[in-house]
């Protein structure tokens, strides 16, 4: 087995009786925690931002549920495809930076952005959802689109597939809950939306950030 | 999560009517923002948000003498008639069982109203049981209130607002930006009139983000509730007031004189921490259950 670690291809491609090594897996796993919390964090003040605008009422709140699972279904989408051509580190790295410098930028924009929405829609349905979509689609099509990437680079082995992928999710909807309840029982209460938006920008790039840190030599993967 | 409607708060009625005799619930209705029930006992019926048993009452009115305000501090929300330069043309924001429009309505009989509700329901409801078809040139719009205020060409010279649900307020409609929105509508010499419940911070807090964007903000003791009156220019002195309150009384034959309605006027000593409340930072359930002395 050893001389398979001489391999000339850039991909880290699973191989038989190697394992995944600890750090990767543990900063992969952070990353999904913190890409969940980002996530639902984001649906909570992205809400809170658009209800001024398009009304408290059940409409706001369906269109702003329904266009983050639109944003995380093409991600996951997506995704699939990016881990198949960029199975690389910097591929999580480029996606939650991006995510994260959209997110910073959105206390800019969020405001007159809604403003000429709720002006040029007169139904606060489609209004609120055009609003949703034009803040928060990219970010959590990126966000989303980490989760196919890191189970292809932390996948060392076809027997570990579903131990690993299921160990992201899990992490994954873990950081979600503590990004929901974090965020609205105590973020949104202390503090204001722009400055909620600038936290989770942070946090999104922190994971990136997490990933910069570690050295991708292949070597790592294998035992 | 966040909804509004026109209510009592809890504090005025802490009574379990299910524990009181001859309740009879007559209806009791799941709409879009929750449980809306009607019940009654002996001659009083309610309008009640949550289960019946423990829920919030937010409309009563006897049906014996329907034209009665049971709740006070629906009697205080007259008292911007006192202020408005023309009693033309007013919308309310949270109607609920629509008491107070039914008296605005009698009274003031050149006045016209824009009753708007965010719950659908609760207009069914309302017209079914508390009689707001029955209200004359009132016309009803079911729709977030901030949405109509914003879209609407009209200009009021009175606006009612009292869109709580339960004990929460909406906090869009407790922000600078909105009561901005309200002064954009509002006729040379027009007022907003407020009802906040006065045993939390949250009171502070609507006053001070009221004198933010009114040149005056004056309270009023309205039973267990605060009334509040916002508008520009200088403090109405309380000579002039009583002097428009008295005519008031005089030509519409007011059923609750504003002249004393008016003399509970007081000046509010605000808790030092109160903060104004923005769309970007309100939060309106943080200070709602931050208790305060009733002032």
């Amino acid at each position: 087995m050893a001389l398979l670690r001489s391999r000339s291809h850039n991909d880290c491609v699973p191989l038989e009786g190697r394992k995944l090594s600890g750090p990767l897996a543990y900063r992969l796993l952070a990353v999904s925690f913190i890409v969940g919390w980002v996530t639902m964090g984001l649906e909570m003040v992205v809400g809170r931002a658009l209800i001024p605008h398009f009304g408290s009422s059940v409409y706001t709140w369906g269109a702003v549920i329904s266009v983050f699972l639109f944003g995380i279904a093409f991600g996951y989408f997506a995704g699939g495809y990016l881990s198949k051509r960029f199975p690389e580190r910097a591929t999580i790295i480029v996606l939650d930076v991006s995510a994260g410098i959209w997110v910073l930028l959105l206390p800019l924009v969020v405001s007159p952005i809604c403003t000429k929405i709720a002006t040029d829609i007169s139904d606060p349905r489609w209004g609120a959802g055009v609003g949703a979509m034009a803040m928060s689609f990219f970010p959590v099509a990126a966000l989303s689109a980490t989760a196919p990437v890191s189970v292809r680079l932390a996948v060392a082995n076809i027997s570990t597939v579903g131990v690993i992928s299921g160990g992201l999710a899990a992490l994954g909807a873990i950081g979600s809950i503590a990004g929901t309840v974090v965020t609205s029982f105590f973020m949104i209460p202390a503090v204001g939306v722009k400055t909620n938006f600038l936290v989770l920008g942070m946090l999104s790039i922190a994971s990136a950030a997490l990933l910069f840190t570690w050295s991708i030599d292949r070597g790592e993967l294998v035992e | 999560m966040i909804r509004f409607i026109s209510a009592v708060f809890l504090l005025v009625f802490t009574c379990r009517l299910a524990q009181a005799e001859s309740l009879s619930t007559l209806e009791e209705v799941e709409s879009q923002y929750g449980k809306i029930s009607v019940v009654q006992v002996g001659p009083r019926r309610y309008m009640m948000f949550g289960n019946p048993e423990r829920g919030y009452i937010e409309s009563a009115m006897d049906v014996n003498s329907p034209e009665e305000l049971i709740v006070e501090y629906t009697k205080f929300m007259s008292v911007g008639t006192a202020y408005s330069s023309d009693l033309g043309h007013a919308v309310m924001i949270g109607t609920g069982g629509g008491r107070t429009l039914s008296y605005l309505s009698r009274t003031f009989p050149r006045m016209r109203f824009d009753a708007v509700e965010i719950d659908c329901e609760v207009i069914r409801v309302a017209k079914e049981y508390f009689l707001f078809d029955t209200i004359e040139r009132v016309e009803s719009h079911c729709i977030d209130g901030r949405i109509f205020l914003s879209k609407t060409d009209s200009n009021y010279d009175i606006v009612l607002l009292d869109a709580y649900r339960g004990d929460t307020a909406p906090f869009h409609l407790m922000t600078e930006e909105f009561l901005r929105v309200v002064r954009s509508r509002l006729a040379p010499g027009g007022v907003l009139v407020q009802n906040i419940d006065p045993t939390t911070i949250l009171l502070d807090s609507a006053v001070v983000t009221a004198r933010e964007v009114f040149d005056q903000v004056d309270t009023f003791r309205a039973g267990r509730n605060v009334v509040i009156v916002a508008y520009s220019g200088s403090r109405v002195p309380d000579t002039v007031l009583a002097r428009r309150a008295t005519e008031l009384d005089k030509r519409f034959s007011t059923a609750y004189p504003l002249e004393s309605l008016i003399e509970t006027r007081f000046v509010l000593r605000l808790t030092d921490s109160a903060i104004s409340l923005t769309d970007d930072y309100a939060p309106v359930e943080k200070l709602g259950a931050t208790p305060r002395v009733r002032p």
